[in-house]
C-alpha cells in the first residue's frame, strides 16, 4: 500500500478547507472548483489567489512524503502571467490570508513551466521538510494576472508532484 | 519529681497548643493547593487548523475537525479519505510514480 494524497484548497474569511479539489480553475471569485464561464477574469484584471496544499490523509505504510514540486504545462492566453509563491531558493512559507483579486503580494514568482530540478514548495516552512503523519504541506499560492489586450483564456494543466519514501 | 515532670509536660502542651493556633485552617491549605494547580494545555498538531470547517470536496459533507473528515465515508468515492481510491482515477499510477521517485532519492 502507498500514501493517499489529495490537493486541498482554503477559501474565504473563515478559511474553509476543501480537502479534495476536483479542479483548479482560476476566476473572478474566491471559490473552490469554480466555473470560469460564470466567473471570467476581465482583460487586465487578476484572478483571485488560490491557496492550496497537499493533503496527506494516509501514509499507507510509507515513512514520509517530501520533495514537493509544482509547475504548469500549457501556454496561457494572450500576455497573461501565472504567479506563485513556489520557489527553489529564498523560500518562506505563506500564511493563509483571505484571497484577493488585486496583484498578489504573496505570489510574486513566475510559475515554472517544466518540472523544477529541486523542491519549490515546502513542508513546515522548509523545502527539505517532510510529512510523516496525516496533515498538510505549506500553502501553494498562485494567481493569473492578465493583460488588457488579452482576448481569451486558455486551458492548462497544473502539476503537483511529491516523492514517497517507503 | 513527679510534680516537676507534670509542670514541664503542661508547659509543653501549652506550647504545642500555641503552635496549633498559629497554623492556618485546614480548608485554607486545601484551597491554596487547588489554586496552584495549572490547567493542562492541549497540544495542537503542526498544520492542524482549529476552528475552521473542513469540506470533503468530493461529497457535500462538512466537518468541524480534520479527524472527523478523515473518518467519514464519502458516498461519492465510496471510500474514506484514508483509502487510496479517494485520490481518484489513476491513483495507482500516481502512487507508483511517487514511490519510484522516493526509491531513487534513497539511492542517490
Amino acid at each position: 500500500m502507498a500514501a493517499t494524497v489529495t490537493i486541498s484548497e482554503t477559501n474565504g474569511v473563515g478559511a474553509t478547507v476543501t480537502a479534495s479539489i476536483t479542479n483548479t480553475n482560476m476566476g473572478s471569485t474566491d471559490a473552490v472548483n469554480l466555473d470560469p464561464g460564470t466567473y471570467p477574469i476581465s482583460a487586465g484584471a487578476s484572478s483571485y489567489e488560490k491557496y492550496q496544499r497537499l493533503n496527506v490523509t494516509n501514509l499507507g505504510g510509507s515513512l514520509k512524503i517530501n520533495n514537493l514540486k509544482v509547475w504548469r504545462t500549457g501556454a496561457l492566453g494572450g500576455a497573461a502571467t501565472h504567479k506563485t509563491n513556489a520557489r527553489t531558493s529564498g523560500y518562506s512559507n505563506a500564511s493563509y490570508a483571505t484571497p484577493v483579486n488585486t496583484t498578489s503580494v504573496v505570489a510574486t514568482q513566475t510559475m515554472p513551466t517544466s518540472v523544477p530540478s529541486t523542491a519549490n514548495l515546502g513542508i513546515g516552512g522548509s523545502l527539505s521538510g517532510e510529512i510523516s503523519a496525516p496533515g498538510f504541506s505549506d500553502y501553494l499560492v498562485h494567481q493569473i494576472q492578465t493583460n488588457v489586450a488579452d482576448a481569451s483564456g486558455a486551458t492548462c494543466t497544473q502539476n503537483y508532484q511529491y516523492d514517497e519514501i517507503a | 519529681m513527679a510534680r516537676v515532670y507534670l509542670n514541664k509536660t503542661q508547659q509543653e502542651i501549652k506550647e504545642a497548643a500555641d503552635k496549633v493556633k498559629e497554623l492556618p485552617p485546614l480548608a485554607a491549605v486545601v484551597n491554596k493547593k487547588k489554586k496552584s494547580l495549572k490547567p493542562k494545555e492541549k497540544k495542537v498538531q503542526v498544520n492542524e487548523h482549529t476552528g475552521v470547517t473542513y469540506s470533503c470536496g468530493q461529497c457535500p459533507e462538512t466537518f468541524d475537525s480534520y479527524d472527523k473528515y478523515l473518518d467519514h465515508h464519502c458516498p461519492t468515492m465510496n471510500c474514506t479519505p484514508r483509502d487510496p481510491q479517494y485520490m481518484g482515477e489513476g491513483y495507482e499510477k500516481i502512487q507508483a510514480a511517487a514511490l519510484e521517485r522516493g526509491s531513487n532519492q534513497k539511492n542517490d
